[in-house]
């Protein structure tokens, strides 16, 4: 997910920073000390998924800027005093709080909570898809070969490279998972592990922490568990 | 009387504790150009919010020092302070009410901080 910061105090921001960067799940794309400036951003048509959003502004307070903005992206609030959050929970697209100073394990949570929005979201939508869209061109020994998505049944990361494995054959590809899975998600992907995205479509079974794809044992990471269940279609 | 007794035991507690870089480190988990921007942008915001704090409490502008209170509040909880974390929470309240409540208190725990940053 790409995710801002906007927060006026430095150190707040170096510490959110670092929580992203050593995340798998975001990439911080800009950060701010004000919002003025991260609505000037936003206006300019930015692709933003996520939004790391202090409270306690001078001038134009977090909670300003949610009235203020359209069709705004997720929302995580950053505060010091969770009493100045619950305002802010009239609106849908906020989707957690976190106390200052932020705690890793909470800082997990709440991403989880976005990943799960953000999975809920597109997978509706991959319904109404443009079906040409449902290719993938990918670069192999300078040739552009297609790929169609729906018979990619998962993505394994090897280092700098992945590997595509789809219904017919494996493909190797320089670039990483977090590229591809950008473009996957869309089409009921999701990533169950650090080092694998998979397609939903193709599970046969999930047993503790694997899932079976074809004849595959797939690992799933103890903290991407409840993602996967609950992006299934239960009974 | 006892509940007044406990406050008083729980605003004391802020002369024992000391500032330490257990979140810092936690967050920097071994990657020492990490834990260096941290401690760096810590030493250098830390300061002028507090001198920002000092010419507000000389000027009596108390709504003011209390958005400062409420910035510094962050930088005592992330160094350790929880007495004085929560102290100060209640000072910035009263700061809000031109009440200087728990000023010593705040002030005893920035001057510890400021200590700390010198000799890191």
């Amino acid at each position: 997910m790409r995710c801002i910061i906007i927060d006026d105090e430095q150190m707040s921001r170096e510490i959110l920073a670092v929580m992203i960067f050593k995340s798998s799940e975001l990439f911080l794309v800009e950060e701010f000390s004000n919002a003025i400036d991260a609505i000037k951003y936003l206006n300019e048509g930015h692709e933003v998924d996520l939004i790391f959003l202090d409270i306690h502004m001078p001038n134009f307070s977090g909670i300003d800027f949610i009235k203020t903005i359209k069709n705004p992206p997720q929302v995580i609030m950053v505060t010091t005093d969770k009493n100045f959050a619950l305002e802010a929970f009239n609106y849908d697209f906020i989707n957690d709080y976190l106390v200052k100073p932020i705690q890793g394990v909470r800082f997990d949570r709440a991403i989880e909570r976005a990943m799960l929005k953000k999975v809920k979201k597109v997978i509706p939508a991959s319904t109404n898809l443009d079906f040409s869209l449902n290719e993938l061109f990918i670069n192999i020994d300078k040739r552009l070969v297609k790929i169609v998505i729906p018979s990619i049944k998962y993505v394994r990361a090897e280092g700098d490279y992945i590997d595509i494995i789809t219904e017919t054959r494996n493909y190797t590809v320089h670039t990483s998972l977090k590229k591809i899975e950008e473009k996957l998600t869309p089409f009921n992907f999701l990533r169950i592990h650090r080092s694998y995205i998979i397609n939903l479509n193709k599970i046969i079974d999930i047993q503790d922490s694997t899932a079976l794809i074809g004849k595959d044992i797939i690992p799933i990471s103890k903290n991407k568990r409840k993602l996967l269940i609950e992006s299934l279609n239960l009974l | 009387m006892l509940a007044q007794n406990s406050f008083l035991q729980f605003i004391n507690k802020d002369m024992g504790e000391q500032p330490n870089l257990d979140y810092i480190d936690k967050l920097a988990a071994g990657d020492e150009a990490i834990r260096k921007r941290l401690i760096s942008v810590l030493k250098q915001e830390f300061p002028i919010e507090v001198a920002i704090y000092r010419e507000q409490i000389l000027n009596s502008i108390y709504l003011q020092a209390a958005e400062s209170v409420h910035k510094i509040r962050h930088k005592i909880g992330l160094l350790g302070l929880e007495n004085s974390y929560f102290s100060s929470k209640i000072y910035e309240q009263n700061l809000r009410n031109n009440v200087l409540q728990n000023q010593i208190n705040f002030e005893n725990a920035i001057n510890k901080i400021e200590f700390f940053l010198k000799n890191i």
